[in-house]
């Protein structure tokens, strides 16, 4: 196992110094990573898995190639070498090809890798699960979940001598409830650097709660209420937004970010006075990787402030072409929240659906970011700042333009499993208006 | 699960490594891999073949060795090798080529009736008894949280190899072939006015492996799928936009099959259909008859007929992630599933599915079985250890792991709606239609974790009033709920439009794991579907 900046940058540099191209990068990433997965209250699958994969990408003038293999021998490492170079050769020229970088400088990012995680291994994970499993057949109910904690480094040299290196841990818990005859079903989940900080017995509390208060779930008709979303729900949302921030793509007219042919729409206010969304990989929630996968810094960025567009993701190409700074494309992802619970958004809300988590999100029309999705596992109605009853699931329809828009209150925010980024924070939030399409049977 | 006599798994140590090979078949796929001389504009050929198989096989047993050392009851071992080449062009030039190969192994043990895992990337016999010894470790940590313990099916020991029947091999074709293609595909699309972006794509997937069980079997595989595509986008004057994305399905086969696809005389009419899009009438909204295109109705019978058939979905074990199912097994050979015309069979011998194998990776030989039968739901998809959880003797062969370093469970095989006996054509179903939308390609879609309600789009809609395709819509999508929509068909096509799409990305598992699936059909007719118009405000 890799472990140490040194062993990385001895294993790069054996492949930047058989380089006989123009420029080139290695890329080496692995890990150690165990998981134990339980369902129908017992374990299911578990294991221990070690990666290590080196990828090389060669350059010849504009032409390029890249070649991965997780083959470390020196034989091996200089076949990679040669097999990128070979490919490189052969490829027509790229214009939008920009050279490796040379030596940066990279944000400290403390507190990322805990040491203490590396001993969380196949007993210290089946301990906690054999506590929720019986929690779980305690409360009569039908219990499943994931539990997963590991390590994993990433390291770059380029034969320009740029040279990155971080190291992470992290683990991750989420756990479903559902009632012996189906008609409820209760979700929680959560994760963080250090498994020991991941509270398992609460969440199977909140999960085995939701199961329960679910299954006796009324039909509501389709159509637009007040919403309030759950953390999870809100981090799909905000992993939505950030993958449709790119300069490019609103410069071509392709986004929802373009304004007529060329301009954007940064400087303009879009989303509620509440609403902000940065990345910076050395905040005390983040602690994220300071560089992206070509070796660029990450810096710290308000892609939304207080409501406003400031900032769009820009490709180190389109800087080159366009004359701007690049932003490289971030590891972790902030919206900050407000003080308070989801029992507190609760409290507030005259009339709302209150809503767990999404499912199986997708594009409907790019154009405007508009999702279609469905709601799962804890689905309730609101009344006079009480759950009134639990509703069946719906399919929405609806864009995180729209959502954002309408924010009347945020909640605090926490770490999320349902995001797209490497680490993804997210607040509950209480908006005024949420497109519920159609009715789900699905429990 | 009673082991064997070990003497009889000896196949290596008993008669030396080389020796015990003769006997096994899988020797020949290993000699026709034999690594040659790298050749110009080829990738090496070195990364045809893993390593020698005499050395591979002495690893699978240093593994199997030491789980039973360690004492495991049961215990496989996979040795995998996943080769990866991805070619991409964008416009007037070639954005991205990369290829990659990953090696390496994962061992299982059942230990006391508890399942454990553990996969390196190191390939070495001291490596795989260190692995096996870690998922005895594993197996043996979690017996606390395990309650009844696994038992599996039998099957009988195999010592066989199996090889996508192909006539080249993709990963010997000169990258100059390949980007020439896409270059080309990219040239005609943008020569059709209007088009202005066209991306390209080809992607080739080989995965090799060596399965050996402790009950005896060895098994060797060689699979290559191929995945060509391209999408064109239109914009208007406005800045509006339409992409239409080619129909070109992945299928498992050589190089043959892209060539086959003609895809750059495909280029000018896959670009005329994107701009033909921007000036689309907007979709109606309310009941409509639909007519689905195969490179449509692939994807809507992969959810809500492939994932709902899965039996660890039914019984709870993906709740915390994919789902469950409505398909509980209380309805099995009970549940009035669709219309009488409606027979869905799965079926891991497909030519050409992506799901085709000789072997999944419990070690069972591949077959053919129905899962809706004259629209009744009749069958689940399983595993050795699934089978006897219905009452079943041996498992449907649908255990897969998505590399070395992954733990095989139930995945989906290749399911398939079997054609209408009549004669039937997409002509006559248009013909007989009075108000409907004729549905070509995939566009958006979604479906709920029980596998009830869906939504789905497509790439090209067309009216079709009176008998007759009267024009192009746009922004169409339709939502239902499953035994609703079969039941809801009432015109299935013959055997000769019957056409299989597929995809490499079918997701479920914690952690994920993709599965490769095809689905095959002909154009087909549901009656009065809720239609939605999806360009509005949101």
């Amino acid at each position: 196992m890799i472990s140490t900046a040194a062993d990385a940058r001895k294993i790069l540099t054996s492949a930047i110094k058989a380089s006989k191209a123009d420029e080139a990068i290695a890329v080496l990433t692995g890990g150690v990573a165990g998981n134990l997965r339980y369902a129908v209250n017992e374990v299911t699958t578990a294991g221990d898995t070690e990666t290590l994969t080196l990828s090389v990408e060669s350059a010849f003038g504009l032409r390029h190639g890249e070649s991965t293999t997780n083959r470390l021998d020196a034989a091996s490492i200089l076949a990679c070498v040669r097999r990128s170079e070979a490919t490189a050769r052969l490829m027509p020229e790229d214009p939008e090809w920009v050279p490796v970088l040379g030596p940066q400088t990279y944000a400290r990012v403390d507190g990322a890798y805990v040491k203490e995680a590396a001993g969380f291994g196949a007993a210290a994970r089946a301990k906690p699960i054999a506590a929720a499993i019986d929690a779980m057949k305690g409360a009569g109910l039908v219990g499943a979940g994931f539990l997963e904690a590991g390590e994993s480094f990433r390291a770059i040299l380029t034969s320009k001598g740029c040279f990155a290196f971080h190291r992470q841990t992290g683990a991750s818990y989420s756990t479903t409830a559902r009632t012996t005859d189906g008609k409820g079903s209760g979700w929680a989940g959560t994760d963080h650097r250090d498994p020991r900080a991941l509270d398992l017995a609460a969440m199977t509390a909140v999960a085995i709660d939701k199961a329960k208060s679910s299954a006796t779930a009324r039909t509501l008709p389709p159509g637009i209420y007040p919403v309030i979303l759950e953390a999870d729900a809100v981090g799909t949302l905000v992993s939505e937004l950030m993958g449709a921030l790119g300069q490019r793509e609103a410069e071509e007219g392709r986004s929802p970010f373009s304004k007529g042919k060329e301009a954007t729409k940064v400087g303009e206010k879009l989303l509620s006075e509440q609403v902000s969304l940065l990345s910076d990989p050395a905040h005390a929630d983040l602690r994220s990787q300071p560089f992206d996968g070509e070796g660029l810094p990450l810096k710290p960025y308000s892609w939304v402030e207080k409501g406003v567009l400031k900032q769009l993701r820009v490709s180190r190409y389109w800087a080159k072409k366009k004359g701007l700074a690049p932003t490289g494309y971030p590891t972790g992802l902030l919206m900050p929240g407000g003080k308070g619970t989801v029992a507190d958004l609760i409290a507030g809300a005259d009339k709302a659906v209150l809503v767990t988590r999404f499912w199986y999100v997708r594009y409907l029309n790019p154009r405007k970011l508009s999702l279609t999705g469905l709601t799962r596992d804890g689905t309730f109605w609101i009344e006079k700042g009480k759950i009134a009853y639990p509703v069946k699931n719906f399919r929405w329809n609806d864009s995180p333009l729209d959502v954002l828009s309408k924010v009347e209150a945020l909640g605090t925010a926490v770490r999320v499993s349902s995001g797209y980024y490497g680490v993804t924070v997210a607040p509950p939030l209480r908006a005024s208006a949420f497109n519920f399409a159609s009715a789900s049977d699905a429990v | 699960m009673s082991s064997p006599s070990l003497s009889r798994r000896r196949f290596l140590a008993s008669t030396g490594a080389a020796a015990g090979l003769a006997a096994v078949p899988g020797r020949v796929l290993a000699a026709a891999a034999a690594p040659a001389p790298p050749k110009a504009g080829a990738l090496s050929r070195e990364m045809v073949a893993p390593a020698d198989l005499d050395g591979l096989l002495l690893v699978a047993q240093a593994a199997l060795d030491a789980a039973k050392a360690a004492g495991a009851s049961f215990a496989d071992v996979r040795v995998v090798r996943t080769r990866a080449q991805q070619l991409s062009a964008r416009e007037d030039h070639i954005s991205g080529l990369s290829d990659s190969e990953s090696f390496g192994l994962g061992v299982r043990v059942i230990v006391d009736g508890t399942w454990g895992f553990a996969a390196s990337y190191e390939v070495s016999p001291a490596a795989a008894a260190r692995v096996a010894a870690q998922a005895a470790v594993v197996a043996k940590a979690d017996r606390v949280a395990r309650g009844k313990p696994i038992e599996l099916a039998p099957e009988p020991v195999h010592r066989d190899a199996w090889r996508t029947p192909l006539v080249r091999d993709p990963f010997l074709i000169p990258l100059e072939q390949k980007s020439d293609l896409l270059l080309s595909i990219n040239r005609a699309a943008l020569a059709v006015k209007g088009a202005k972006y066209c991306s390209s794509y080809l992607h080739f997937v080989n995965e090799w492996k060596l399965y050996a069980s402790s009950e005896g079997s060895v098994i060797e595989q060689d699979i290559t799928r191929c995945w060509p595509g391209f999408e064109v986008t239109a914009v208007s004057d406005s800045g509006d936009f339409e992409s239409r994305e080619h129909d070109a399905a992945p299928r498992q086969g050589g190089w043959e099959y892209v060539e086959g696809l003609k895809l750059v005389a495909d280029a000018p009419r896959t670009a005329a259909d994107a701009v033909e899009k921007l000036g689309a009438a907007e979709g109606p909204v309310g009941k409509k008859d639909l007519i689905l295109h195969p490179t449509h109705l692939w994807l809507t019978i992969h959810e809500s007929i492939g994932h709902p058939s899965e039996l660890d979905r039914a019984l709870g074990y993906e709740a915390n992630f994919a789902g469950t199912s409505f398909l509980t097994t209380d309805k099995l050979g009970k549940l009035k599933f669709g219309h009488d015309s409606v027979t869905v069979y799965a079926d891991r011998t497909t030519p050409g599915g992506l799901a085709t194998c000789g072997y999944d990776d419990d070690g069972v030989a591949t077959g053919r079985w129905d899962l809706v039968k004259k629209g009744v739901f009749v069958g689940y998809q399983t595993t050795r250890e699934q089978a006897g959880w219905i009452g079943e003797k041996a498992s449907r062969a649908c255990a897969y792991g998505d590399s070395w370093s992954s733990v095989p469970f139930q995945r989906m095989p290749n399911v398939s709606l079997l054609p209408g006996e009549k004669k039937l054509t997409l002509d006559d179903l248009i013909s007989s239609t009075d108000d409907g939308i004729y549905i070509v390609g995939n566009g958006s879609w979604s479906i709920d974790h029980q596998r009830y309600n869906f939504q789905f789009g497509g790439q090209m809609y067309y009216e079709v009033k009176k008998g007759k395709i009267t024009r192009p819509l746009r922004h169409v999508a339709y939502q239902s709920n499953t035994p609703e929509f079969w039941s809801a068909c009432d015109g299935i096509c013959d055997e000769r439009s019957w056409w299989m799409g597929g995809t490499y990305y079918d997701g479920k598992g914690e952690p994920g794991q993709v599965n490769a699936v095809s689905h095959g059909c002909p154009p087909t007719r549901f009656r009065k579907v809720n239609v939605l118009n999806v360009g509005g405000a949101s």
